[in-house]
């Protein structure tokens, strides 16, 4: 074989004896990066970082005037406090200014809190009653208008004005961060209503059949004391100490409330069509997705009798279908879980026992979702379960001939629920402790 | 020595790539901007079907590399610059060599204004689009002023990180996907689906020039339908994949209305409480794929007016870079305008000159007849290519190279 001669070889651009030009221009490009790097450090699109303002969350009302009010949380990087803003010093600032529009409400902030506003970092969006009464869809489109915003903000509707949440400790120094982080948890289905992303309201707003939904974010009374038990999910105490932009305490020198997350806001469209309550809104959400990691009471008689049990997974699944001119709903969910806590005469968990439960479990889960779909279709006249998209997915020919008339159909409509419950396990006991005169002879000890 | 081109003495000259370095070119090339631009049209179109689309897309686009490989084939593998003259005649073919280099310039025009408004969308929003398309533009200019074997390299180093970000976003973003937004499948039939295709089919033409014009640099041209099958199925896959993604994700009434949609789907990746924010990812290869993009097309616009003017190449490089940036700025004052040309003028556009135009050249050759051996002057595209091994007859086979004129390579 031929040796190869130097002249065929294939030359490459980065073998050899570099040229002058080449190596001239290297270098002129690895100053050029050098410099880049030691100067813009700490940069932002030629801000720097600690002269922005990061918000956190976002608290939006409607003016008698018909203006917006946007309230934020921001990261209190190196700003002093404008006239709009309190509880500077601490790690997180508070600031409030009015526009024609959320956009200007937004660059108003600028003047306020004399530095830039950045809302790529911003991870919750109240918004208040009145406004959300008036509708939603352009607020929203602006904000998603907004190269900035992050669909996976979460949204939530506050009954009266948002930014009274405020008042609460809700964003008060470090717990902001923790509420927020608590809201995040309640995605996983912890709550009595998922915590929705924006993403979620737009994707039902722009589909046919379903109606957007979500959480309540409202203000329960002040607790007696620090740490108060609360039959809700999701309420923070407010701690003292932290500096925040709360202003701390309530009208009169009374402690302010807690912010808690329950229930759930419906929607008509883009328009809040009314609120929910816990056994409702939970009963929607059996019917809307899988839940998880989810606590739930069983009451079986009066005052604190009933059972505990923590559902590990749920599936629903729903069918639709005219049957003699009406329409039929089958709704079905399956639900797995743990027994956490007995309180009732229930003395082993027997075979018999848990069949007990299984049976006390589906038909409170049945009365869940039944209360909620009648408020929502009879009360409210929606559909935030989506009957009418399973419908369009289905049987397209059926919904094509129903859809003007929904989701005024629904309050007809025959409904039948099915709950399947399981009790997987009973945790570490297998018996419960009764009083020794209580005890069956020859039960043991 | 020249600045512009002694052979065996630059850093690189036209040079050789392999068939695998030609597909991930083509594959970065097409994907670069249609994975940012096209779930809208054909969602916009055919709705929850619109995934379809880019699978439809799949045959024209082979027929297209079928026509232009068929073309080369029968002109020696040379590239289109050097058998239209031939095919067509010195002025018609020389007419037509200057209508393939506006394409080129138009398409690297174009993608240059991409990185302006993605850049500026992600992360610089107050920084002058044109500091863009300015640097776009210069490295650009480099890499193209390197040769195609640069842009090999430069594929291979970065599609594999752009087609890995591109697989992470859909598969991190799996639970929070409803599938059921797919449904009904097909209930208004194939015609929405098939006219969402255009917009897919327009684009992925690209890929079909792209492999044209590199044919006299294909180590294996022989296999270069085989090359070109593989990058339509990959292009179509991860179209396809994209497109259910994003549906699932936004549903398709979002999809349709967003101007780039797949940002807004990276943006709600998060992965545990802290892995968040991740859309940078996609930036660092995303950009250098369009930088490679905007740098090929300016590559093969210079050359097609090397080609027209019989110069050397080389000295184009940079004032086609700069014109392209320039044509970009004055063509799209906004991102409307970007967006309506895109959706509305360039299928039209790419059809004429990728498919309509090639089959008008089959038919013309196939009345002319096959093309005597004198008509490739004696010399097949392999041999133009410089420091190529031509393994298309000659089984690997190193062979000497050719002299060439000035330095560079005859192109005309």
């Amino acid at each position: 074989m031929r040796r190869q001669s130097r002249q065929d070889r294939p030359r490459s651009g980065v073998r050899g004896r570099q040229s002058l030009p080449r190596r001239i221009l290297g270098i002129g490009l690895a100053a050029v990066l050098a410099l880049v790097t030691v100067t813009t450090a700490g940069c932002w699109d030629r801000t720097e970082i600690d002269e922005q303002l990061h918000i956190l969350s976002g608290f939006l009302d409607l003016e008698p005037d018909g203006s917006l009010r946007l309230t934020t949380e921001v990261l209190a990087l190196g700003i002093g406090g404008g006239e709009g803003g309190k509880g500077g010093g601490g790690t997180h600032a508070v600031f409030s200014t009015r526009g024609r529009s959320m956009q200007e409400a937004l660059w108003n902030m600028t003047w306020v809190a004399e530095a830039v506003p950045n809302v790529s970092h911003m991870a919750l969006l109240v918004v208040g009653e009145d406004l959300a009464r008036e509708g939603l869809r352009d607020i929203l489109d602006s904000m998603v208008q907004n190269y900035q915003v992050r669909r996976s903000l979460l949204l939530a509707v506050a009954p009266g004005k948002a930014s009274d949440l405020l008042a609460t400790g809700l964003t008060a120094s470090r717990h902001s961060e923790q509420y927020i982080g608590m809201l995040r948890n309640a995605q996983g289905g912890a709550g009595e209503v998922t915590m929705l992303q924006l993403n979620d309201f737009l994707r039902a707003l722009s589909t046919d059949g379903v109606d957007p939904l979500a959480a309540q974010l409202t203000i329960l009374p002040a607790p007696p004391v620090e740490h108060v038990e609360e039959h809700t999910q999701g309420s923070v105490p407010r701690m003292e100490g932290g500096g925040g932009g709360s202003e701390g305490g309530g009208p009169g020198g009374a402690p302010p409330g807690l912010a808690s997350l329950r229930g759930a806001a419906i929607f008509s469209g883009d328009r809040l069509a009314g609120f929910a309550e816990s056994h409702e809104a939970m009963g929607l959400t059996w019917l809307r997705t899988p839940v998880r990691n989810h606590l739930l009471w069983v009451p079986t008689g009066p005052g604190r009798q009933g059972f505990t049990v923590r559902v590990s997974a749920s599936a629903p699944s729903h069918k639709v279908h005219e049957v003699d001119g009406r329409l039929h709903i089958e709704c079905r969910v399956v639900v797995e879980c743990d027994v956490n806590e007995l309180a009732m005469p229930a003395e082993m968990f027997t075979p018999q026992d848990i069949a007990q439960l299984v049976t006390l479990l589906a038909a409170h889960i049945e009365g869940q979702i039944r209360s909620g779909v009648a408020y929502a279709s009879e009360v409210l006249g929606a559909d935030p379960v989506g009957f009418g998209r399973h419908l369009s997915r289905h049987d397209p020919q059926l919904w094509s001939r129903l859809r003007d008339r929904w989701p005024e159909l629904l309050r007809d409509a025959d409904y039948r629920v099915e709950v399947e419950a399981e009790i997987i396990t009973t945790g570490m006991l297998l018996r419960k402790q009764l009083p020794p005169a209580t005890r069956a002879p020859g039960t043991g000890p | 020595m020249s600045m512009f081109g002694t052979p065996g003495q630059t850093p690189t000259t036209g040079g050789t790539i392999s068939n695998g370095q030609a597909a991930l070119i083509a594959i970065g090339a097409v994907l670069a901007i249609t994975i940012f631009v096209l779930p809208g049209p054909p969602v916009a179109e055919a709705g929850n079907d619109g995934y379809w689309s880019p699978m439809l897309a799949t045959i024209p686009s082979v027929v297209q590399i079928a026509v232009f490989v068929w073309l080369g084939k029968r002109y020696d593998w040379q590239s289109p610059y050097q058998y239209l003259p031939k095919l067509l005649g010195r002025w018609l073919g020389g007419l037509v060599k200057l209508l393939y280099a506006f394409l080129f310039l138009f398409i690297a025009a174009s993608v240059s204004q991409e990185i302006a408004k993605v850049v500026g969308a992600i992360s610089m929003p107050m920084t002058p689009p044109q500091a863009f398309v300015i640097l776009t533009v210069l490295a650009a200019a480099y890499v193209a002023w390197l040769g195609i074997e640069a842009f090999g390299r430069l594929a291979q180093l970065i599609l594999p990180l752009l087609l890995g970000v591109l697989l992470f976003i859909p598969v991190s973003l799996i639970p929070q996907l409803d599938l059921g937004y797919l449904l009904p499948i097909l209930y208004e039939g194939w015609l929405p689906p098939l006219r969402g295709a255009l917009a897919p089919i327009a684009m992925r033409g690209e890929a079909a020039l792209l492999l044209a014009f590199m044919l006299p640099h294909l180590r294996v041209p022989r296999k270069a339908l085989r090359t070109g099958v593989l990058v339509t199925c990959v292009i179509a896959l991860f179209l396809a994949l994209n497109a259910v993604t994003l549906i699932s994700l936004l549903s398709p009434g979002e999809v349709a209305r967003l101007s780039m949609p797949v940002l807004a789907a990276a943006r709600l990746v998060r992965l545990t409480r802290g892995i968040e924010h991740i859309e940078f990812l996609i930036l660092g290869p995303w950009t250098i794929a369009l930088v490679l993009k905007v740098g090929l097309f300016v590559y093969f616009a210079t050359v097609g007016v090397a080609a027209v003017a019989r110069s050397q190449w080389r000295p184009y490089v940079l004032p086609t870079a700069v014109l392209a940036g320039a044509l970009g700025s004055w063509m799209y004052p906004n991102s409307q305008t970007l967006a309506y040309v895109i959706g509305e003028v360039w299928p039209a556009y790419s059809i004429t000159m990728i498919l309509l135009l090639p089959l008008l050249l089959v038919a013309v050759s196939l009345v002319r007849g096959r093309p005597a051996k004198g008509d490739s002057d004696g010399s097949s595209g392999r041999d133009r290519a410089p420091g190529g091994r031509d393994t298309a007859k000659g089984g690997g086979r190193l062979r000497r190279r050719r002299p060439e004129r000035n330095g560079q390579e005859a192109w005309s």
